[in-house]
């Protein structure tokens, strides 16, 4: 237990402070055209085409659940 | 032993509070003229004991007209006092606020309970910014959830009942909630506690009280000028257009799809819940739904609560507006961890996992609302205001067609003197303070005016223009001889505003003669 939890607030600190690093043109123009924004490292791991197609059916999905619009 | 019991409430507090804290003050980018009007609110009060109109200590601001409840200023004057007039000083009690709402859920629903709370987007955005929702959301919750322990403890109603009283002065939803909560508990206590009952009239009797005061100024016709301008229209669809509007809050796309749609309250393609949340929501219900009767005394209180709270927001007729039913979303938030711990039992690792998910997602919501919304959070304000205070000896003209109380903007950033405030409103409306819904949307503070450009006359003073590309475009600049002094940039490089000096002698040396202006002919002789 004590190890997760030290485990999880150094992921916390990591990804919040470490990762915060100033953004450079190539960053805002990813800021504009894309949804989401994670700095390099986690990018690769986490935008790719299935995470997209994955977004998209998810969309898909809340959309139908959407009854009091129909 | 007792290290070991701290540490699971220390951790989601700790959680709690790195989401909220990384990058506080500074993200949202900017300041808006609602978190300005309650700051300079504050430091108005904290320095004259009167606000920005000179009325001393009101139950409402009348600010621009909206009657914002005065509690968030009240409480703020000491954050003001500490760290001063500031982005982080107006937003700090929403940041404790927030704090305090998520430790109060510890110990009286659960950890899991908090948990989702700590990391839900809804509860973070609200506690990074100054909204008196979320002050009102932590006062009403700790009254609601202590008169719902007066049940085995009687004497908690001397706590609970004046708590969720004195919400009402938070918040214009909790006046409602909180009228609806004291008279249910007293008619359910009344019949359930017959032992306490004259404890539960003495409690009831000082709730109130409390509430005596704003129940006498809700009578004024300016106090409700803001919910009569929301309230929702029979635009033909009566009974069954509310209903709709009713339903649109339980919408699962609204609360785990789609962000609210008012661009100042919500994170960037993250609505109020995860989207993974559905499923544990799902498993929740169906848990409850076999465990129906065992439920507790508090979670149907739960229950009443969620359907209850959505009426301030289906009453108004703007299409999902969390702001306004922040308290429904505890009960949603005690359901997925019903299904969260139903779900995962007491496996630590894949509850770790979702937390790591919802870190990477408020992540990426983060570095969007800061870069991507800085222009609804008027990020280039600061530097308009920063740049034309350097401009002291000519007029200027900044155009307020999109933002109408801008002077609130300059008055905070410059930190004006109250007092200097308070006689440039003027004293003709302080009699009638509380019926007096009006706001003029032209104002001028010393050189500065605000109000939209008067194409016919303003370029033919020697004065500053100040406006964003559609007040202000390319060709109206060329035609009407204006000289570009300076552009501030949003944060991601955008051009949104930018000054301009006026030529009067070369505009009325290109006008033809049919076009030249009387002014041009005053400016000859």
């Amino acid at each position: 237990m004590k190890k997760t939890i030290l485990f999880l607030l150094i992921f916390i600190l990591f990804v919040f402070s470490f990762l915060n690093t100033k953004l450079n043109d190539l960053d805002v123009i990813q800021i504009n055209q894309r949804r989401t924004y994670y700095p390099a490292l986690l990018g690769k791991l986490y935008q790719n085409k299935w995470t997209k197609k994955f977004s998209l059916t998810r969309q898909k999905l809340f959309s139908y659940l959407d009854w009091q619009q129909k | 032993m007792k290290f070991k019991k701290l540490i699971p409430i220390f951790s989601v507090i700790i959680l709690a509070f790195v989401l909220r804290f990384w990058d506080f003050g500074v993200n949202p980018a900017g300041v808006y003229v609602d978190e300005a009007s309650l700051g300079y609110n504050a430091f108005s009060l904290l320095k004259t004991g009167q606000d920005e109109y000179g009325q001393s200590w009101p139950i409402f601001l009348r600010s621009f007209g909206t009657y914002q409840s005065a509690l968030y200023s009240y409480l703020s004057i000491l954050f003001i006092k500490i760290i001063g007039l500031s982005n982080v000083g107006i937003r700090a009690l929403s940041l404790v606020s927030g704090l305090i709402l998520v430790a109060l859920i510890y110990f009286s629903l659960g950890p899991i309970e908090a948990l989702i709370i700590a990391i839900s987007p809804v509860f973070v955005f609200f506690s990074r910014s100054a909204f008196e929702s979320n002050l009102a959301l932590s006062i009403f919750m700790s009254g609601l959830l202590l008169s719902i322990k007066a049940k085995n403890r009687p004497s908690l109603l001397f706590f609970g009942l004046p708590l969720l009283s004195f919400s009402a002065y938070a918040y214009h939803a909790e006046r409602f909630l909180s009228l609806f909560f004291l008279f249910f508990f007293f008619l359910s206590y009344f019949f359930s506690l017959k032992k306490n009952r004259r404890q539960l009239i003495l409690a009831s009797i000082l709730a109130l009280s409390i509430q005596l005061p704003l129940l006498l100024i809700s009578l004024k016709s300016g106090t409700n000028a803001r919910l009569l301008a929301l309230l929702y229209h029979q635009n033909g669809n009566g009974f069954l257009g509310f209903v709709k509007n009713y339903l649109v809050y339980l919408s699962p796309n609204n609360l785990f799809s789609r962000p609210d749609p008012d661009l100042q309250r919500s994170f960037p393609d993250l609505s109020v819940f995860y989207w993974w949340m559905f499923p544990l929501l799902i498993i929740g219900l169906i848990k409850i739904y076999q465990n129906r009767q065992n439920l507790k005394w508090q979670d149907k209180i739960m229950f009443l609560l969620l359907f209850v709270a959505i009426l301030p927001g289906a009453i108004t007729k703007e299409y999902f507006s969390t702001l306004r039913v922040l308290p429904m979303f505890i009960p949603l938030a005690w359901i997925i961890a019903q299904g969260w711990k139903n779900f995962f039992k007491h496996k630590t690792k894949p509850s770790l996992f979702l937390v790591f998910l919802a870190c990477l997602q408020l992540y990426s919501a983060l570095v969007l609302l800061k870069h991507e919304r800085s222009v609804n959070w008027g990020y280039s304000y600061k530097n308009l205001v920063d740049k034309l205070s350097l401009i002291k000896d000519s007029p200027i003209v900044v155009d307020n067609t999109r933002l109408k109380p801008l002077y609130i903007l300059f008055a905070f950033y410059q930190k004006y003197d109250p007092k200097f405030i308070q006689q440039w409103h003027g004293s003709a409306h302080l009699a009638d303070y509380y019926d007096y819904a009006e706001f003029t949307s032209k104002q001028k503070l010393k050189n500065i005016e605000f109000r939209p450009i008067f194409w016919q006359e303003d370029i033919y003073k020697e004065q500053y223009l100040v406006g964003d590309s559609l007040s202000i475009s390319d060709e109206q600049a060329l035609e009407h001889k204006l000289k570009i002094i300076d552009s501030i940039k949003n944060s991601t490089g955008q051009e949104v505003l930018r000054i301009f000096k006026t030529n009067p002698a070369e505009k009325c040396q290109s006008s033809t003669k049919g076009q030249k202006s009387k002014h041009c002919l005053s400016l000859v002789n």
